[in-house]
């Protein structure tokens, strides 16, 4: 029982709740699987930049993906490849406390917390666990060119529609 | 401590045409059939934010009730848990050690207030226990819950409702409508009826508030709630009484054994171990912090006689010491995570990796462990060195049909290899590129939006240093009774 049975349930009530109402500016959806139907273990999912911050502007790409084991484990967040962000690995992959099973993740955590918890992790990226070298030297080294690459890559993230 | 309800997530008249919608989309095997048309002409009532577990977002089944207070579904907690050292709460990520038993006064209450709901989630979970072969445990009805004597050995999936002298059955099964005038009275004989054998007198009477409180109760014990469907459930003073002091519950705890008492009555009552009064099992690791939701139900549901019993308990503390609030919900767990490591590396007590104890509910089993040799389900039979020596009447935290007259046989634990090849690990995960040896920055709380009840113990980082890689998948072991 901890595997198909209590993710998907799990996530079609995410879905719902979701449907229900959300944070403003944020996207959230089950992908489309190859035939067509919805693939509910991995989420498209937009994130908006914070206004009065460098990210205002940009609708960040990121993708979600569910294990059989949630929410027992967290899911992999994944900005697109090469983003710039000294918490986010090369791959794209998203480094935050809440998202470890070792550290912050509970099974509580809603797909909603999480999506507002990376938003804050945006502008407010943590030094003490750097995941690539770019953004995280040039975060302690160089804050203004640091701040002109972060507006450069909200542009490239215009909104969608 | 206040709770802010971590995840609430406010149900709407949408959601839940949603969720019926979806239970229709199902395809229905026939003998389910026409239980399922039955419930579709009676709609799914709307049920409470707080009684929405966190981990399946789905109605509470068989609440299992945390020693932090915290509540999820039997089988979340049970798949959330940590079979190689001590869990995290779902919800908090408190250490525990010991599965608890179904708080029996919860599931009692969800079914009597949403029957027809309840009745779909035991639906849906018994298949799932069908598919698995592991079955949660069932119970018959019994207002007080006077312990193993109603975990009753019986698999079939048919649902007790409880029979209360307020709340009759019709004959088509579902609950009468028609209110009966406040029978408290009634209710107090039939508890002396049935629990002869305990005292009915409150433990901490007043007279000038007792009269007060009854006053109360008579005004509104019978209070009603109207799901917007036209179907009325009711939840009674009676269904949420202390074990210890039979009045409202104050400041609910629910102990490891499922019984619920007001945090005073524990602490009054209890010099040192807390012992279960009605099954007198001991419940591990101190005093249990409060269950807020059920703090809340009560607080909203009972707002007058909870008042009552407010204002008694702020004179009663006026005077005594009021100090032992301070003391709770502070101990984390009895095991230190030097044992679950040392045990790795060959010295300290033998950790039963997998193993939990269908008495107490520990897992994984620290010390010895006793293996039943005449259970024959699969999920086995065991139990810790302590509930070897003190007995009790369970019937298994999976529904095993265990009896008293059934020999033991002390099992060894395997050693740490064996169980990592037993896992049959999953790399898939590792496979990516990030090398997530990186600690992770730590996300302020309020980022997250929620409350949380200061008391969780954090710190203890030196408790995962075995759960890094190998979390164990149930299907891949059987062996997790």
């Amino acid at each position: 029982m901890s595997g198909g049975g209590i993710a998907r349930g799990r996530l079609a009530e995410e879905r719902k709740s979701w449907r229900k109402n959300h944070p403003h500016g944020f996207v959230a959806r089950p992908d489309n699987a190859p035939d067509g139907s919805l693939d509910l273990m991995v989420w498209k999912c937009i994130i908006p930049g914070k206004p009065g911050t460098d990210w205002e502007g940009g609708f960040f790409p990121l993708t979600l993906h569910f294990s059989e084991d949630y929410p027992s484990k967290p899911p992999k967040c994944k900005f697109p490849q090469g983003f710039f962000h000294p918490n986010v690995y090369p791959s794209g992959t998203v480094c935050l406390s809440i998202l470890n099973e070792d550290y912050g993740w509970r099974p509580a955590i809603t797909v909603k917390q999480i999506l507002v918890g990376i938003q804050d992790l945006l502008d407010q990226p943590n030094p003490a666990d750097p995941a690539q070298t770019d953004g995280y030297q040039l975060f302690v080294q160089d804050p203004t060119e640091y701040r002109r690459r972060v507006r450069q890559q909200s542009k490239l993230y215009p909104p969608t529609l | 401590m206040e709770n802010k309800d971590n995840n609430k997530i406010p149900s709407t008249e949408e959601s839940k045409m949603q969720r019926r919608c979806d239970n229709n989309k199902k395809t229905p095997s026939p003998k389910h059939l026409q239980q399922i048309e039955e419930d579709n002409v009676r709609e799914e009532e709307d049920f409470l934010d707080e009684f929405q577990c966190s981990v399946c977002l789905d109605l509470l089944y068989k609440p299992v009730v945390l020693a932090c207070g915290h509540l999820s579904c039997f089988w979340c907690v049970f798949h959330s848990m940590n079979m190689l050292q001590e869990s995290r709460c779902p919800i908090c990520r408190h250490l525990f050690n010991h599965f608890p038993s179904v708080c029996q006064l919860l599931h009692f209450l969800l079914i009597k207030m949403y029957p027809i709901a309840y009745k779909r989630r035991e639906r849906e979970v018994g298949e799932e226990e069908k598919k698995i072969g592991q079955f949660s445990p069932q119970f018959v009805h019994h207002p007080f819950g006077s312990h193993s004597g109603e975990e009753m050995d019986f698999q079939s999936n048919s649902l007790h409702f409880p029979i209360h002298p307020q709340n009759k059955l019709c004959s088509d099964g579902c609950f009468s409508e028609e209110k009966e005038p406040s029978s408290l009275g009634n209710f107090a004989k039939a508890i002396a009826h049935r629990e002869d054998n305990m005292k009915i007198v409150p433990s901490t009477p007043s007279s000038r508030s007792e009269g007060t409180t009854n006053a109360a109760i008579e005004n509104c014990n019978m209070i009603r709630t109207e799901s917007g469907h036209g179907i009325k459930t009711q939840a009674s003073v009676a269904d949420l009484l202390c074990a210890e002091c039979k009045k409202l519950l104050f400041r609910p705890v629910v102990l490891n054994c499922g019984h619920v008492y007001c945090e005073s009555c524990i602490i009054s009552s209890m010099q040192g171990i807390p012992r279960c009064q009605i099954c007198r099992s001991l419940h591990p690791n101190g005093i249990p912090s409060v269950c807020l939701v059920l703090e809340k139900f009560l607080e909203e549901h009972f707002s007058e006689i909870y008042a009552e019993r407010r204002q008694v308990f702020a004179k009663q503390t006026d005077c005594s010491s009021s100090t032992h609030t301070q003391q709770l919900g502070t101990q984390s767990s009895s095991v230190s995570a030097s044992v679950y490591s040392s045990w790795i590396f060959g010295n300290g007590p033998e950790v039963h990796i997998g193993v939990g104890c269908d008495s107490c509910g520990m897992i994984p089993i620290i010390g010895k462990r006793y293996k039943c040799k005449d259970c024959s389900e699969e999920i086995g039979f065991d139990v810790c060195e302590s509930c070897h020596n003190n007995p009790s009447e369970v019937s298994g935290r999976f529904n095993q049909q265990h009896k008293p007259e059934h020999n033991f046989e002390i099992a060894q634990p395997q050693c740490f290899g064996e169980f990592i090849q037993m896992l049959n690990l999953d790399h898939s995960d590792d496979s990516d590129d990030d090398g997530n040896d990186f600690p992770a920055p730590v996300l302020s709380d309020d980022a997250l939006q929620d409350g949380e009840d200061s008391s969780n113990d954090l710190s203890d980082v030196s408790a995962s240093v075995l759960s890094v890689d190998f979390a164990p998948d149930q299907k891949d072991y059987p062996n997790v009774s």
